[in-house]
């Protein structure tokens, strides 16, 4: 009996342990990537730093800040939804919306050799064609210019929403594609056009109705220097975001568009 | 700029690539930074914050990266015909005044403000004395108690340090405020030291009486603030306030105008399409609410204070991540603070007025 009760302690220790611990998700081939890089994009120590530190620098964060408080069981994703719109747990926000940025934009890579086998579903196609985009050279110059473009850390996303219909949209800084509210397009240093103030005015309504959004990511490229500046320098945003698009494995990202 | 496009599609549109220097009397060259330029070429870089490799990235790279980005659309304006005037377009802050409130111009503004807001950090800086190497962060960095005390190189000039005491409370609450206020900047951003107008520009200029003695109209200086900005920010961007709440003006005007346009209409038809349309526009005009927080900041003229720059520390991922790693930034915020170069804030210094005035 004594034996009994000391492994359910022993369990119960374990499970709260377990949940409470924000961990750097495994992803495929981790332990290849880890050593020798992503073929065509990453050295390894270029990957090291772009996954494996800034992950555990994310989830051990996470873990800091979570630690005894109301989010202290939930995912990455469950707390940036819930601390989006929370002013004073911005700072949870970032890392929480950071982590799951970061897993989602690795999870598409892989090898040039293995991506250079996968190609854009023709569903995925067919939708981007409702969008103007005609072909994948226009997607990838749609999405690429704007990524270099931009000023700043952040993300761009392709985004499915409500209605599936794609769009493209920026994400400054820890800007998440989830919340409407939380995009962050918009950058309001300098000059403010009558655009970005209708813009503006449409997101406050969009908030004080209430408004739902469900958009989902389809595809992500990460602008942060973290991703690349091992390996590219300071300046070699434009040489990484080049090789990033010959990585992706469109199979992971063809299986993200809805599907009846 | 748009760099990707133009190599894989071949494509020059994009870039209208028109030779245009006869047009143009200033082309930009990066600045000479004496203390960069001699690191570059030590093998210990600069000593106790870079390695001379990651001085080779921020500046000489990045900062030629600025300034050709800058000549680049300022070119491209000049063709068009549109913004900044070649003849007062040799200084950063001229550049940076004439493009702040124009959307249009928004690259110009970017890189003419990267490029300052960088130079501002890095003129701001000196080697340590002592050669150090430099700590690569590790996980268990982030656990550590963060240590208040044991730090060197305070400010030496009396005055200066008066001014803190006076501003902050002591050394040690500043030096904690300005680098916890780096830390908390996640993306692009810096942290200033800056000199606080005691009156807003609107004040002195309405009511001459007020800003005695010598009924001057500069902006008269009492206390220092920290102030965070981020990406292409400036600190003083009192001269681009305003712009949300012309906007809304802008936007009245022209309800106002479809008003008195149907109240003409009604009398020949029924009027029916433009009340929906003005009804869409004033629902996004509520005159019910209590105003924004835009409202409110404009009313009391808060906006519009002059700022005069002092210090500036670089918080941006760039300048910690190759030679501290991402779990170095504290480390790196401790060594930019022994690396200030208090001479130069203190010769950026403005006269400080002791008198008090209410500060709006």
């Amino acid at each position: 009996m004594f034996a009994r009760s000391r492994t359910l302690l022993a369990q119960s220790i374990s499970r709260v342990s377990k949940r409470s611990i924000h961990h750097v998700p495994v992803l495929n081939n981790e332990k290849h990537h880890l050593a020798n890089g992503i073929e065509g994009l990453y050295s390894a120590k270029g990957f090291q730093a772009a996954w494996a530190d800034y992950q555990k620098f994310l989830t051990l964060n996470l873990t800091l800040h979570t630690n005894g408080t109301e989010n202290e069981l939930k995912t990455p994703y469950q707390i940036l939804l819930h601390t989006a719109k929370q002013t004073t747990e911005q700072h949870i926000f970032h890392y929480a919306s950071q982590a799951h940025n970061n897993h989602f934009f690795m999870e598409q890579l892989t090898d040039k050799s293995e991506a250079a086998k996968t190609r854009p579903s023709r569903l995925l196609m067919e939708k981007l064609s409702f969008q103007d985009i005609p072909d994948v050279d226009t997607f990838r110059d749609r999405m690429l210019l704007l990524a270099d473009s931009s000023f700043g850390q952040g993300w761009v996303f392709l985004v499915e929403s409500e209605d599936k219909a794609l769009k493209i949209i920026r994400c400054n800084n820890d800007g998440t594609p989830y919340y409407y509210g939380k995009n962050q397009s918009l950058d309001l240093n300098g000059g403010v056009d009558e655009g970005s103030f209708e813009y503006l005015n449409n997101l406050n309504e969009r908030a004080a109705k209430k408004e739902r959004d469900y958009s989902l990511p389809i595809l992500a490229i990460n602008c942060w220097e973290h991703a690349y500046i091992n390996d590219y320098g300071v300046t070699g945003k434009a040489d990484y975001l080049t090789n990033v698009w010959e990585c992706i494995n469109w199979d992971v990202v063809n299986k993200r568009v809805f599907q009846i | 700029m748009y760099r990707i496009g133009s190599r894989r599609l071949g494509k020059s549109s994009l870039l209208p690539r028109v030779n245009l220097s006869a047009q143009r009397n200033v082309s930009f060259k990066l600045p000479s930074i004496l203390t960069l330029e001699n690191a570059k070429n030590k093998q210990e870089g600069f000593n106790g914050l870079f390695s001379a490799s990651t001085v080779n990235e921020l500046w000489f790279k990045r900062g030629q990266e600025l300034v050709q980005g800058l000549n680049q659309s300022l070119e491209q304006s000049y063709a068009s015909n549109e913004g900044v005037s070649s003849a007062e377009s040799n200084n950063l802050q001229d550049i940076i005044a004439q493009t702040i409130h124009k959307p249009e111009l928004y690259g110009i503004y970017c890189y003419a403000s990267f490029l300052y807001n960088l130079q501002f950090f890095l003129e701001s800086l000196k080697e340590s004395a002592v050669s150090k190497p430099l700590h690569y962060g590790q996980p268990s960095d982030l656990l550590k108690t963060p240590q208040i005390d044991g730090f060197g190189n305070e400010p030496k000039d009396e005055k200066l340090r008066e001014w803190i005491i006076d501003s902050f409370g002591s050394i040690v609450e500043f030096r904690t405020l300005i680098l916890n206020s780096a830390k908390a900047i996640k993306g692009d951003g810096l942290v200033w030291l800056v000199a606080e107008s005691n009156l807003s520009q609107s004040v002195l200029k309405n009511s001459p009486n007020l800003a005695d003695p010598g009924q001057s109209k500069k902006p008269i200086y009492n206390k220092l603030a920290v102030v965070n900005t981020y990406n292409a920010g400036v600190v003083d961007d009192s001269i681009r306030s305003g712009q949300v709440q012309r906007l809304k003006q802008q936007k009245e005007a022209k309800i106002a105008a479809l008003k008195s346009k149907q109240a003409e209409r009604e009398s020949i038809e029924s009027g029916e399409t433009v009340a929906k349309e003005i009804e869409e526009l004033q629902n996004q005009v509520d005159e019910l609410t209590l105003g924004s927080v835009e409202d409110a900041e404009f009313a009391n003229l808060f906006t519009d204070k002059t700022l005069l720059p002092l210090l500036a520390v670089d918080a941006s991922p760039r300048n910690y991540l190759l030679d501290y790693g991402v779990f170095g930034k504290q480390q790196y915020l401790d060594n930019v603070w022994e690396s200030i170069d208090w001479d130069v804030v203190t010769r950026r210094l403005p006269d400080r007025t002791k008198q008090f005035i209410n500060t709006f």
